[in-house]
């Protein structure tokens, strides 16, 4: 399991307070809806500086060929 | 064991409406048409519960969710609410919508991933900072008093009857709102995609879209003068949302030719119904012929009725429910 973020545990309990307003029948306040966009923004800016630097596997470049491999070829 | 003709007649009923999905559905293939707006059929999977139901599309919710934020939104705006407190309730409404459509899907692609709540909210949010409610080009008409939002309407199609009961066919449509741009309308439909919105391949794309041409002949139908479209482009990805517009022109004469084309395709439509309910087996191909190209596997996604059908010796229906598309709800009535 990868450890989360305190980006993404703040984001993760505005959502939640944000959904429980719903569910219980009541709109979000604009108060905890401040908050609750403020947060998401900040996780999503921190993900998005993560993917940036994340670093990639160095991509294999073809080998040319030896000359035995390519004379097999044609063999 | 063959059916009688009121036997198929009754399973196989003709629609009493049209709408762009089943025009661009016969487009695709005659035999995607016939199974999923004549025979009705939809694969199904298994519930919570293990009943079986038909499957979600993970793009089609998070398109319909964001489309009930930002059309209460727009709706608490006109009704005279606040700005901040209108797109507070259409974030209300969207996380509510969200949550009536739990449980999802796992993703199936990259593009399935950005599909999140918190990104439905992300795009909501970032709408009305794109295009202020309080935007002079952004304002909603008022037609007769009412506010043109959520516009829905059907028409009936010249020359085109029902092949059973005569009954003159109607066209159906239904999009966002209506934009009154200094005493010009323009019709304005909303669409979330994975596509890159700023790009002329993005913009292109509603050039001669028949959806639109088919709203603006509604819209007159209703004594809307209406000759162009506007697209909202909302670009979904994990970290970002971009946004941007299009515009799509809708000259009487475009009208004029798509209503020509829509007329044909029907009358091609009823002859092979009529084929198929007069002797379904006469022909050596399925009167609904099937395209047996680029729609069997579209967009990488595999037709809903190749495995069990089209590709199978004997169709096996065990997989699927019957549940109609309804044009004038744009939803599926299980029936």
């Amino acid at each position: 399991m990868t450890d989360l973020t305190q980006e993404e545990v703040d984001a993760q309990i505005a959502l939640s307070d944000a959904r429980m307003d719903v569910a219980q029948g009541n709109p979000i306040t604009p108060e905890r809806y401040a908050l609750l966009i403020n947060r998401l923004y900040r996780n999503r800016e921190q993900r998005a500086k993560q993917m940036a630097s994340a670093k990639k596997p160095p991509s294999k470049r073809a080998a040319p060929m030896s000359d035995d491999e390519l004379g097999a070829l044609f063999q | 064991m063959s059916m009688s003709r009121d036997n198929l007649i009754s399973t196989y009923p003709f629609p009493m409406v049209i709408d762009n999905t089943m025009r661009e559905d016969w487009w695709k293939c005659h035999h995607y048409f016939f199974r999923r707006h004549i025979h009705g059929i939809r694969p199904t999977v298994l519930d919570e519960n293990l009943e079986p139901t038909t499957s979600k599309s993970i793009d089609l919710v998070f398109g319909g969710v964001l489309a009930k934020g930002i059309e209460v939104t727009r709706k608490s705006y006109a009704n005279g609410e606040g700005k901040g407190d209108s797109i507070v309730l259409g974030a209300s409404a969207l996380v509510k919508a969200w949550m009536e459509e739990e449980p999802l899907p796992p993703p199936m692609s990259r593009g399935q991933e950005a599909k999140t709540l918190d990104n439905a909210l992300m795009c909501h949010a970032g709408y009305w900072t794109e295009w202020p409610l309080d935007d002079p080009m952004q304002q909603v008409a008022s037609i007769n008093g009412k506010a043109m939002i959520e516009f829905s309407g059907a028409c009936p199609i010249p020359n085109c009857y029902h092949p059973i009961t005569g009954e003159q066919l109607l066209y159906a449509g239904r999009f966002d709102s209506v934009l009154d741009r200094f005493g010009v309308l323009f019709g304005l439909d909303d669409k979330s995609t994975g596509s890159r919105v700023d790009s002329e391949i993005w913009r292109n794309q509603w050039r001669l879209r028949g959806q639109f041409t088919g709203y603006c002949w509604l819209a007159q139908s209703y004594d809307i003068p209406m000759n162009a479209f506007l697209i909202h482009g909302i670009q979904v990805q994990k970290t970002q949302c971009k946004f941007a517009e299009a515009l799509a022109e809708r000259p009487q004469w475009m009208i004029s030719q798509w209503l020509a084309q829509l007329e044909t395709d029907i009358i091609n439509m009823i002859a092979d119904y009529h084929a198929f309910i007069n002797n379904p087996h006469s022909q050596r191909s399925h009167p609904f012929g099937q395209a047996l190209g680029y729609a069997c596997k579209q967009y990488n996604r595999t037709c809903e009725y190749m495995n069990d059908i089209c590709a199978s010796p004997r169709p096996d229906y065990d997989r699927f429910a019957v549940t109609r598309w309804n044009p004038l709800e744009r939803t599926e009535d299980a029936t």
